[in-house]
């Protein structure tokens, strides 16, 4: 027994190291251009643009869904939009916008509501992929939780790097590529793009809400302004289909932010759109669904900045 | 639970640490963990389909004891057939009544009849038709005096309900397993080494080989009708080694968990895709489930029976109901009756092509032997157009482009490179089960007692590539293709 126990332990050991070297190793061709590459960019915006800065947080949702342009010329301040996919999780997305923030920042943080229903939050594979494909500094973001969530993608990513196809299939996405973002960090190369079919979102069960991202939102709050910014919460765009079919997760989310006195900025109904204003989820806006949302988003940000001076 | 995911790694890790170190004192302990664990791991995604299976197990328990006891033949009889009827009215109620209320339907329907005949809303008892046919040759083996009935029935049930083979087979007899389930088992070194590395070869031939050909045959499956006729050759020759990495993968694994469990389990598969004949493919493939209906159906009916056109007309009525239980579709019947066919022409052959091999000294000729092999396969894989398509109609549509004049245009389906790919595996898989055919699988003596390194590294890269295959799905594993029947 003790002779199949060491072999196995040997076994599982060399396997290991695999997994380890195909960590280690630089990123596939095939996803050198991914949509995660375009945090770099993002990164060096917080990093150095000047004030008066507005940085937007959240997921593909605030990518697809805001002309910073158009924040820019309205609001005279320089637009940062940060988001590049949702399932990075809250907890990464705050954190990471954390160690940029300047005295007057004004921060806009867009969750959308199946953060506060499922546990991407806690670890994803595109997480990992941030972490070992665009670059290694940020593990210091990781928490535990997380890094034990993120095990189950390992050999997937890890074992990718050995996939002959990464090599082989390079094809850059048009859409979801490091390329399809502007100056500041918008996904623009949809815009006027035909819409793709798609289904929309089936009900949200209010029996999965978890309240503890509220509570790293209210902490992130807490150090912003500590450091000088504040930080306004908005709605996520979302197609009036699937807000309807989840209207009372909305509401849910909605009241916890109200109830924990953080600062939000208009409603969810505000941020629901027509069908055909979306583009291939019910997420992503188009062109036309872009400009109206930013426009939305400039009213509630002039009230509201107009009510604090 | 699926063998391929990590609840069942972890299931599996917990059993095989009580059983060797908790519970190794006697066999009654062994064989209640097996119990409690086969249990769990039948209930694991339905509790509601355990009572089911656990009253039917005790049933069949009292029957053996019963018809052992009584001294009267009439007797004896009677608890066989209420036994039979009992387990075949249970598979029929619970997996075909639906099937029959909507072909009556159909068929009232087209006689002009306004049928409105609902379907009923059953939860098929996973594993059915397998425990099923465990449990009736147990009965009627007993009823023919082959071996006394079990008395211990932490034993029984534990024979039954034994989790590696309990969804999809193999069905061992109880001769073969009762006699093991008596003795306390002793922890054998080679048999848990060898049934390490049966469960890494199953591994790969389910995660890699059956897994990456699977969306290439649905996708052409899918879409027979817009695809030339050499891209359903494709698809027909696609899903033969699905089917059989899929299933002989699932077996591999089975047998090999048994042996780390000190459990000989019976051999289900022997290289059925190196048959030089139809009689010989069905020899070597699904060997348990084969040899279940010649012994319990085919010569019962053959009984003393000298004439050949019986024979022969009971081997394709054998071949229709192995069709029948293996899935709920005329399809089936078709594929079974296609089967009955083909091994009653081949059998009826063989003598003349004998003869012929002996006179032209073809026995050990290679171009003969592989032209004999891929005629086989190429019979095979036709026949499974019918097993794999989800209906009649689709099967003819299927057949009727297969012969159409594309057969010599280019193949137009989605995914031509990654066929290409696919051969990188699937070619060495059929060297290395070609190699190991006299063995018991592909690669029990591959490389043993060669250079360990040469043997280390082929273990690892089989794990490895099986590993990547599975976690391409995100966790959600794909079920094997025989877990619906």
């Amino acid at each position: 027994m003790k002779k199949f126990f060491t072999k196995i332990f040997i076994f599982s050991g060399i396997v290991v190291i695999v997994l380890i070297a195909g960590l280690l190793l630089p990123a596939t061709p095939k996803v050198s251009h991914s949509i995660l590459f375009a945090s770099l960019h993002k990164d060096s915006l917080l990093l150095y643009e000047r004030e008066p800065r507005l940085i937007l947080v959240g997921g593909s949702n605030l990518s697809f869904g805001i002309n910073s342009q158009m924040l820019k010329d309205s609001l005279q301040m320089n637009p940062i939009n940060t988001s590049v996919i949702g399932t990075l999780g809250i907890e990464y997305m705050l954190k990471n916008t954390q160690q940029y923030i300047k005295k007057g920042d004004i921060i806009v943080f867009v969750p959308e509501y199946p953060y506060f229903f499922n546990q991407d939050n806690q670890g994803s594979v595109e997480l990992l992929r941030t972490l070992f494909d665009v670059g290694m500094p940020k593990y210091k973001l990781i928490s535990p939780i997380q890094y034990c969530r993120m095990l189950q993608y390992v050999p997937k990513l890890a074992l990718s790097r050995f996939d002959l196809m990464e090599y082989i299939r390079v094809q850059e996405d048009e859409i979801y590529s490091v390329n399809s973002f502007n100056y500041y960090g918008d996904t623009y190369t949809h815009w006027g793009k035909e819409r793709v079919k798609f289904d929309a979102w089936p009900h949200i069960n209010l029996k999965d809400y978890n309240p503890a991202f509220i509570e790293s939102i209210i902490d992130f709050c807490k150090t912003a302004e500590a450091k000088g910014a504040t930080v306004f919460i908005s709605f996520p765009a979302e197609q009036d289909l699937s807000y309807y079919a989840s209207e009372d997760a909305a509401k849910m989310v909605a009241m916890a932010f109200y109830d924990s006195g953080l600062k939000v900025i208009g409603t969810p109904e505000r941020y629901v759109f027509p069908d055909s204003m979306m583009f291939n989820t019910p997420y992503h806006l188009n062109k036309q669904g872009v400009d109206l949302r930013t426009e939305r988003l400039i009213e509630d940000l002039r009230e509201t900045l107009g009510k604090s001076n | 639970m699926i063998f391929t995911t990590i609840n069942f790694v972890f299931f599996f890790a917990v059993v095989f640490c009580l059983y060797w170190f908790v519970f190794n004192r006697n066999t009654m302990l062994q064989n209640l963990l097996l119990l409690g664990a086969s249990y769990f791991f039948y209930s694991f995604a339905n509790l509601k389909i355990l009572p089911i299976f656990v009253i039917t197990s005790l049933v069949f328990y009292w029957l053996g004891i019963v018809i052992s006891k009584s001294r009267n033949k009439r007797n004896r009889f009677l608890y066989e057939l209420a036994g039979i009827l009992f387990g075949l009215g249970a598979l029929l109620y619970f997996k075909y009544s639906n099937f029959f209320i909507s072909s009556f339907s159909e068929l009232l329907e087209t006689m002009g009849f306004n049928a409105n005949l609902h379907t009923l809303k059953i939860i098929v008892p996973l594993g059915i038709s397998f425990y099923t046919f465990r449990l009736l040759s147990y009965i009627i083996d007993i009823y023919r005096g082959k071996y006394e009935p079990a008395r211990d029935i932490v034993g029984f049930l534990t024979y039954v309900a034994f989790f590696p083979c309990i969804l999809s087979g193999p069905i061992d007899r109880p001769d073969a397993m009762l006699p093991q389930l008596a003795k306390k088992r002793v922890f054998d070194y080679q048999l848990a080494v060898s049934g390490m590395r049966q469960i890494l070869w199953g591994l790969f031939k389910k995660a890699v080989i059956a897994d990456f050909c699977n969306p290439l045959v649905n996708n052409i499956f899918n879409n027979y009708g817009s695809l030339t006729a050499s891209s359903l050759v494709i698809g027909a020759v696609l899903y033969a080694i699905e089917l059989y990495s899929d299933f002989s993968g699932y077996t591999d694994m089975a047998v090999g968990i048994g042996k780390l469990l000190g459990f000989r389990i019976a051999k289900n598969f022997n290289y059925p895709y190196f048959a030089t004949s139809f009689a010989d493919y069905w020899k070597r493939n699904h060997i348990s489930l084969t040899t279940w209906f010649m012994d319990y159906i085919y010569y019962p009916l053959v009984d003393k029976s000298d004439k050949l056109w019986y024979w022969n007309l009971c081997m394709i009525i054998t071949f229709i109901l192995s069709g029948f239980w293996h899935g709920v579709g005329w399809n089936f019947v078709l594929w079974g009756l296609y089967q009955g066919i083909f091994i009653v022409i081949s059998m009826n052959i063989q003598k003349s092509r004998k003869r012929f091999e002996k006179k032209h000294n073809l026995k050990n000729n290679a171009v003969y032997q592989w032209f004999a092999i891929l005629l086989t396969f190429a019979i095979v894989s036709f026949g499974l157009i019918f097993f794999r398509a989800d209906s009649l109609q689709t099967s003819f549509g299927y057949i009727a482009r297969l012969f159409s004049s594309s057969l010599l245009s280019p193949p137009n389906y989605m995914g031509k490179l990654e066929t290409l790919l696919l051969l990188i595996f699937i070619i060495p898989m059929f060297i290395v089960e070609w190699k190991g055919r006299n063995d018991d699988f592909g690669i029990e003596k591959l490389f043993v007692g060669k250079n360990v390194i040469l043997r280390w590294s082929f273990y690892c890269v089989l794990f490895l590539t099986a590993l990547y295959s599975l976690s391409l799905s995100d966790g959600a594993a794909k079920e094997f293709i025989y877990f619906k029947f």
